[in-house]
C-alpha cells in the first residue's frame, strides 16, 4: 500500500461545494426569513437567466474568494422584499427592494459560512451590491446557478468562484 | 429603557425594533443608527441603556464602533445581531466586551434570552 506523505495531501474544493451549501441554506433560513413551508430546487445551469436582478456578497478567506447571490424578476423580488420586511409589494419603494435582497443574501452567507467554515477557516463574510443584469463569469471563473422556489417564489441562487481550489 | 439599533439595512433595523416588542420590549425608546460612527454620535448625545448593533457595516463595523466606545471610557451593554457565526468572531466579540451575539435569524424569544443574561 503506498501512502502519501503530508506534504503531498490536499483538500478540493469545488464550486459545486459552494452551490450545495447555498441550496442547503437556502432550505434552512427560508422558513425562517421569509415565513414559507416548503422550499425547494429546481435545477443548475451555467448562465444566469436574462430579465434578472439581485443581491450578491463575497465570501473571502485567504486563497478563496467566491461571490454569493440570490437574483429573481420584478414580481419575484417583490414578494421575497413582502416575505422579508412585511412591506406590501404595492407600496414598496426601490430602496426597500435593494434593502430587503441584500439582507436575504447576508442572512444566507452566514448560514452558508456556518456550512463551509470548517473547511474554509477564516472565511468572512462581505458586504453586499445590487445589481440589474447577467453576471458572467471571467477568466478561470465559473458560474453557476440554481434555482429555487420558495411557496409561491421563484428565484434563483448564484455562486461565481474558481471551479477548484486545492488545499 | 433606550435601545440604540444600529444596522445600515433598514430592514434589518424594523425587524429587530418590532421582534423587541414582541419579546416585550414595548415600553421603548428607539434610536437608530446606519452606521458605526452614527452610533457612536447617538450613544455620547443620548446615553442608550442597549446598543444592538450588527458586525459588517460600511464606515465603521460593529467590532470597530464597541472598540471606539470602549476606548472614550463609554461603558454602554452592546450586544451583535449578525449574519455571521465564526468562532473567531465569537471570541473577539467577547474579547471586546460584548455582552452576546445574536446570530441571524432569531426569535424574538433568542432576543429576549440574549439581552437578559446571556453572555458571549
Amino acid at each position: 500500500m503506498t501512502t502519501r506523505a503530508p506534504e503531498e495531501i490536499t483538500t478540493r474544493i469545488m464550486l459545486t461545494d459552494w452551490i450545495d451549501a447555498i441550496e442547503a441554506a437556502t432550505e434552512e433560513i427560508g422558513p425562517m426569513i421569509l415565513g414559507c413551508t416548503a422550499v425547494e430546487t429546481t435545477g443548475r445551469s451555467d448562465m444566469t437567466a436574462p430579465g434578472l436582478a439581485g443581491a450578491y456578497l463575497p465570501l473571502v478567506a485567504d486563497d478563496i474568494t467566491v461571490q454569493i447571490g440570490i437574483m429573481a424578476d420584478d414580481v419575484n423580488r417583490r414578494a421575497l422584499a413582502h416575505g422579508m420586511l412585511g412591506l406590501e409589494p404595492d407600496g414598496m419603494s426601490p430602496h426597500d427592494i435593494v434593502d430587503a435582497l441584500g439582507e436575504i443574501v447576508n442572512v444566507l452567507a452566514g448560514a452558508v459560512q456556518k456550512r463551509m467554515v470548517r473547511r474554509v477557516p477564516n472565511l468572512r463574510i462581505g458586504l453586499p451590491i445590487f445589481i440589474e443584469g447577467s453576471v458572467h463569469a471571467v477568466g478561470d471563473m465559473q458560474v453557476i446557478t440554481s434555482g429555487v422556489r420558495m411557496d409561491a417564489i421563484a428565484a434563483a441562487l448564484l455562486v461565481v468562484g474558481p471551479r477548484e481550489v486545492k488545499r | 429603557m433606550k435601545i440604540l439599533v444600529v444596522d445600515d439595512s433598514k430592514g434589518m433595523r424594523s425587524i429587530v425594533m418590532r421582534s423587541l416588542r414582541q419579546a416585550g420590549y414595548d415600553e421603548t425608546t428607539f434610536f437608530e443608527a446606519t452606521n458605526g460612527v452614527e452610533a457612536l454620535d447617538v450613544v455620547r448625545k443620548q446615553s442608550p441603556d442597549l446598543v444592538l448593533s450588527d458586525w459588517n457595516m460600511p464606515e465603521m463595523s460593529g467590532i470597530e464602533l464597541l472598540q471606539a466606545l470602549r476606548a472614550e471610557g463609554l461603558r454602554v451593554r452592546l450586544g451583535f445581531v449578525t449574519s455571521e457565526s465564526s468562532p473567531q468572531m465569537h471570541e473577539l466579540a467577547a474579547a471586546s466586551g460584548a455582552a452576546f451575539l445574536v446570530t441571524k435569524p432569531f426569535t424574538p424569544d433568542a432576543l429576549r434570552t440574549a439581552i437578559e443574561g446571556a453572555t458571549v
